[in-house]
């Protein structure tokens, strides 16, 4: 990797950071939809954190949509398995 | 914090400090087999933060182990068997590489030997159920209410062709659900299309109740400098629980979330020697993030309103830059962080963080998540080989200076 002074920081903007993009939909996308969660609710945030780490219900949603492995729907390619990957998330 | 020590060329001299050789010893440490990959409530996880414990007293820190419930963790307590046959052939399929568990599969020990049948036929009773992508649990409620031998649904691969290992999902059906891998899935529907299949699986999956141990240690300024100070309040955490070994198959977590811990631990040694530095500085080693980050969520009510979180989830391999995640009262923190990854050389993007950083935004605390790669994530491949020594030190440095700055921003 590149250590020079130069390449390092923010590429973008740095307020995205609070609504990142959601890797293919799949957990995170919660977050992303709720938007920002410096701007919402402690309910809000925790929804949005509970969406994808902790509730079963919503972890029944997300597989259905497409998360935690799953090959989405209408997606032969069924990639789901790498999009979790990049979240790190779903356990 | 002195006068001289917000000056820069004394922060980048603290920064280079770390060291990138301890941090891949303890990378190396917490894959080897002892650990057994790290699951909550296993002896090999209680190691792990008996080990990180031990490593921070070292330090000098005060030392806390924290101890919760974890529930609903899915154990694979044998290695699961899939095979299929169709015109006098049998195909015996690898677990991992062509088909895996659903994690909300009912618990089947045993082999089940039935036909097979397409989710579109009126019979399912007693037969195993060919799900179509996107419809697993309606077929699961056909499967069930007709008592069938079990679902298989398909499921991807990662770029390298295994299937990542979880250990929480959602509540468990009461039928048999087994991932196969896409183009199994397809060579299945392609034969029953020609003529009768018979298919025999087993799922040995259970859901068990786990405790989860977090160690804290934090490292107050007086013991380093005689005199109490304030300063900015931070907490550095990491998860070093994994999903656990398959049985008989290791799966060494080295880069989630060993590479994490190493450069935490190593940023933590960094600041610890470093006085002019002044902040209220913590360390969080969480437990049961891969069950659904219950460790901090257990964490992040018991801390004061003012704390920083920086979460470190995956230090392996980064590639174009690293992926930031903020949440709650973190816009300071982000720019510092920003400021810090411009001194140290380290790209930063928005990418989503789906990890213990949201624990601590939820709980109304200003928290980033920051992700460096996981070459492997959650497979035998993710093994300490493949943990980037660069890119560890670029962790700890990110860390390291942004801390720095923390504390040379904080008012006297």
């Amino acid at each position: 990797m590149t250590t020079h002074q130069i390449t390092g920081g923010f590429i973008g903007d740095l307020a995205e950071a609070f609504a990142p993009p959601a890797a293919g939909g799949c957990c995170g996308g919660p977050a992303a939809a709720s938007g920002s969660l410096a701007s919402g609710t402690t309910e809000q945030a925790e929804a949005a954190a509970t969406a994808c780490c902790g509730s079963t219900a919503a972890a029944q949603q997300a597989a259905q949509a497409g998360c935690c492995g799953e090959a989405p729907a209408g997606d032969p390619a069924a990639t789901g398995a790498a999009e979790t990957a990049s979240t790190g998330c779903c356990g | 914090m002195t006068s001289t020590t917000t000056q820069g060329p004394d922060r980048a001299s603290v920064v280079e400090r770390v060291s990138a050789a301890r941090m891949l010893a303890t990378v190396h440490e917490l894959a080897r087999d002892s650990y057994a990959g790290r699951r909550v409530g296993t002896p090999g996880g209680r190691a792990a933060a008996a080990w990180l414990a031990e490593r921070l007293r070292e330090l000098g820190g005060e030392v806390e182990l924290d101890s919760f419930p974890v529930a609903d963790v899915r154990e694979l307590y044998a290695t699961p068997e899939l095979a299929w046959s169709a015109g006098g052939r049998v195909r015996r399929l690898r677990h991992r590489r062509d088909f895996v568990e659903h994690l909300a599969s009912a618990e089947s020990p045993h082999p089940r030997a039935a036909p097979l049948a397409a989710a579109s036929e009126a019979d399912l009773s007693g037969r195993w159920v060919l799900a179509e992508a996107g419809d697993w649990a309606q077929a699961c409620e056909r499967a069930e209410a007709q008592m069938a031998a079990g679902v298989l649904i398909a499921r991807g691969t990662d770029p390298e062709g295994w299937m990542p290992k979880m250990i929480a999902g959602p509540a468990a059906r009461a039928v048999p659900i087994i991932a196969l891998r896409t183009d199994q899935h397809a060579n299945l529907a392609d034969a029953l299309t020609v003529g009768p299949v018979h298919v025999t699986g087993s799922m040995p999956l259970r859901q068990v109740a786990a405790d989860g141990h977090n160690v804290h240690a934090r490292f107050p300024r007086a013991s380093r400098t005689g005199r109490a100070e304030a300063g900015p309040r931070v907490l550095l955490t990491a998860h070093y629980d994994g999903v656990g070994d398959d049985p008989g198959v290791r799966l060494p977590a080295a880069a989630d979330n060993a590479s994490g811990v190493a450069a935490v631990l190593e940023a933590a040694r960094v600041l610890s020697v470093s006085p002019a530095i002044r902040a209220e500085l913590s360390v969080a080693f969480l437990d049961a993030e891969e069950t659904g980050a219950w460790g901090s969520a257990h964490h992040a009510p018991a801390l004061p309103a003012d704390t920083l979180v920086i979460n470190l989830d995956g230090a392996a391999h980064l590639h174009q830059a690293a992926s930031v995640e903020a949440g709650g009262p973190a816009h300071a923190l982000l720019a510092t962080l920003d400021q810090a990854a411009r001194l140290t050389g380290v790209p930063l993007r928005a990418g989503a963080m789906a990890s213990d950083n949201r624990r601590y935004a939820a709980a109304g605390l200003g928290a980033v998540g920051v992700g460096m790669g996981m070459p492997g994530y959650q497979t035998p491949a993710e093994t300490p080989e493949r943990v980037q020594a660069g890119t560890l030190a670029a962790a700890a440095r990110l860390l390291v200076a942004t801390v720095g700055l923390l504390a040379a921003q904080a008012p006297a």
